[in-house]
C-alpha cells in the first residue's frame, strides 16, 4: 500500500504506478483468486440445497 | 530545422498512440454488445419458468471468464504458440518466459497488468482478447440452456473462457503459432479459434448432459420447444452482428507503434496487408447472404438471424482477402445449410437449443475449409516471414480445422464428464419440470403472466 513511486515524474516511464506496485500485485491476486473459488464453491452449495428439496 | 521535425515526428507519434489506444478500447464496448446480444437471445429462446435461470447462467459466463482470463488465460495465449513445450518462436514474441514477463497479474510482470504510464498497450489488448474470450462462453452457453447447473456451467465456462479457446488461438492465431508457421493456417476473423471451439465443445458438453425434459418422444422423434420471445431472440442476434463489427475490428494490428508490423499499413494478427474497408465490404455481405440463405430454405427469422451469424462465420477465415461476390455466395450457402445441418444433429439425439454446434462449429469448419480451396498459394504470413513459411493450403486448413473441433470438443467432453460425476452438470428433472426459476432464482420475469397463439405454418 502506499505511493510506490518517488513522484509522479517517475511514473513516466515503462514501469506500474497502482496501488501495490511495489510488491503488493501479487497479494491482491491472491486474495481475488481465493474470494472467486469461495464464491463457486458456495454458490454450488446453495443450489444442490435447493435442488435436493424438490427431489 | 532538424529539431522542429523532430518535435513534429514526436508530436505524431503521440496522436498515432492514444489513436491506437483509443481504438482497440472502443473496440471492447462494441463487443460487449455482443453479450448484450447473447444474454437478450438466451432468455428469448427459454420458456417462461427458466428465463431469469438463463439470464445469470449468462451474466457469470461472462463475469468469471473475464476475471480468469486476467488471472491466467492471457498467460496462455503468450506462452503456448509453438506448443505444449513453450519454447520461444521465430518473432520472439511467445514462449513461457516472454509469457512470465508480460503476462502474469504478480511478480514483476504485473506492471503490465495495470497502470503503467508507459504501456498503452497490454491493457487495451488484453480487453479486446478477454471479450474474445466471453464470447467463446457465451456461444456455449446458448446450447446448454434449461438444464445445466449454474456453477458446473461456470466451471465450464472458465475452462473454455480461459483454456480452451485461447490455446487454440496461441496455435493459430498468432504469428509464432505452429498452425500458422507449419500449415500456413489463416483464420483472420477466427472462425476456428472462437466459433469452431466455443460449437464443438458445447457439442462434447451436450453428449454429457443430455436433452431438456420433453425433448424427446420414446420412440426418439423430437418435439419443437419454443422460446417465450422470438423478439428477443432476433434482435438479440442481431446486436450480436453489431458487436461482430467490433470483434473483427480488433482483429486488425494498426501500424506505426512499436508493437506494430508496419509503419504505415494495418495488418492481419499474422502480419499480412488489409484495410478496414475490406471489412466494410464483407461484413455486411456476408450477414446479408446468410439472411437470404436462411430466408430460402426456412423462411423463419430465427433461422434468418442465425443465418446472418453463420454468413459471416463462413468467411471469417478470409474476410481480410475475399472478394465482395466470393462473400455473397460462400454466406448464402451457409445460411441454406444449418436448419438441415441442426436437423441432422437433432436427429442424433442431441439437443442444442439454439443451434449453437451447427452455427459456430459446423459453420465454423466450413469456413475454414472453404478458404483452404479459394485462398491455396497466398503467403500466411507478412514479409517479416521466414522463406521457408508456409502457405495457405486446402491440406493446412483441413487439418487445422481438425484441431480446432479437437481443441473444443475434448476439453467439453472430459470436464462435463467429471461434472456429472460429482453430480454438478445437469438439473434434476423435477426441478426442470418445475422450472429452474421458481426454484433457485429469488425474483419473477413476468408477474402477470404471458400466453401467445400457436403457428399453423
Amino acid at each position: 500500500m502506499g505511493f510506490p513511486l518517488e513522484s509522479w515524474d517517475a511514473a513516466f516511464a515503462d514501469i506500474g504506478m497502482f496501488i501495490g506496485a511495489d510488491g503488493g500485485a501479487g497479494w491482491y491476486t491472491v486474495v481475488a483468486v481465493v474470494m472467486m473459488i469461495g464464491i463457486i464453491i458456495a454458490g454450488n452449495a446453495s443450489e444442490q440445497e435447493k435442488y435436493n428439496k424438490h427431489q | 530545422m532538424e529539431e522542429q521535425i523532430a518535435a513534429v515526428i514526436a508530436q505524431a507519434q503521440v496522436t498515432n498512440t492514444f489513436f491506437a489506444e483509443a481504438y482497440y478500447f472502443l473496440t471492447i464496448p462494441l463487443m460487449l454488445l455482443i453479450h448484450v446480444g447473447f444474454l437478450s437471445y438466451e432468455m428469448g429462446a427459454t420458456r417462461v419458468k427458466n428465463v431469469l435461470s438463463s439470464g445469470i447462467k449468462n451474466l457469470l459466463a461472462f463475469a468469471f471468464t473475464i476475471v480468469t482470463f486476467y488471472f491466467f488465460g492471457w498467460w496462455f495465449y503468450w506462452a503456448l504458440p509453438t506448443g505444449f513445450t513453450g519454447s520461444e518462436g521465430y518473432m520472439a514474441i511467445s514462449g513461457i518466459a516472454y509469457a512470465n514477463a508480460i503476462a502474469l497479474p504478480w511478480g514483476d510482470s504485473a506492471q503490465y497488468m495495470g497502470p503503467n504510464m508507459g504501456d498503452h498497450a497490454s491493457g487495451v489488448f488484453w480487453g479486446a482478447f478477454a471479450l474474445f474470450a466471453a464470447t467463446t462462453a457465451s456461444i456455449a452457453s446458448g446450447a446448454l440452456i434449461e438444464r445445466i447447473q449454474t456453477a458446473g456451467f461456470v466451471i465450464l465456462a472458465v475452462v473454455l473462457g480461459s483454456f480452451a479457446w485461447i490455446i487454440a488461438a496461441a496455435w493459430g492465431w498468432h504469428a509464432d503459432g505452429w498452425l500458422v508457421t507449419r500449415w500456413g493456417f489463416h483464420d483472420f476473423g477466427a472462425a476456428g479459434c472462437v466459433h469452431a471451439v466455443a460449437g464443438f465443445f458445447a457439442l462434447g458438453v451436450l453428449i454429457n448432459l443430455g436433452p431438456r425434459v420433453g425433448k424427446f418422444n420414446a420412440d426418439g422423434s423430437a418435439n419443437h420447444i419454443a422460446g417465450h420471445n422470438m423478439m428477443a431472440t432476433v434482435i438479440g442476434l442481431l446486436l450480436i452482428i453489431v458487436g461482430f463489427f467490433g470483434f473483427l475490428m480488433a482483429c486488425i494490428i494498426l501500424p506505426g507503434e512499436a508493437w506494430s508490423w508496419y509503419g504505415g499499413e494495418g495488418t492481419t494478427i499474422y502480419g499480412t496487408p488489409m484495410t478496414l474497408s475490406a471489412l466494410a465490404f464483407n461484413i455486411v455481405l456476408a450477414a446479408s447472404g446468410g439472411i437470404i440463405g436462411a430466408w430460402a430454405k426456412t423462411r423463419d427469422p430465427f433461422w434468418m438471424m442465425s443465418g446472418a451469424l453463420a454468413g459471416i462465420i463462413a468467411v471469417a477465415s478470409g474476410l481480410d482477402i475475399y472478394f465482395g461476390s466470393t462473400v455473397i455466395v460462400i454466406a448464402t450457402v451457409a445460411g441454406a445449410i444449418i436448419k438441415p445441418c441442426a436437423d441432422w444433429l437433432e436427429g442424433l439425439g442431441i439437443d442444442d437449443a439454439v443451434g449453437a454446434v451447427t452455427i459456430h462449429g459446423t459453420i465454423g469448419i466450413f469456413g475454414m475449409v472453404v478458404l483452404g480451396i479459394l485462398a491455396s498459394g497466398y503467403p500466411a504470413l507478412g514479409a517479416f516471414a521466414p522463406e521457408d513459411a508456409a502457405t495457405i493450403s486446402f491440406t493446412g486448413q483441413l487439418m487445422s480445422a481438425v484441431v480446432m473441433f479437437l481443441a473444443g470438443f475434448v476439453p467439453g467432453y472430459v470436464v462435463s464428464l467429471l461434472l456429472k460425476s460429482v453430480g454438478m452438470l445437469r438439473v434434476p428433472d423435477a426441478v426442470q419440470v418445475k422450472g429452474l426459476d421458481p426454484v433457485k432464482v429469488p425474483a419473477q420475469a413476468f408477474p402477470e403472466g404471458m400466453s401467445s397463439s400457436e403457428s399453423e405454418a
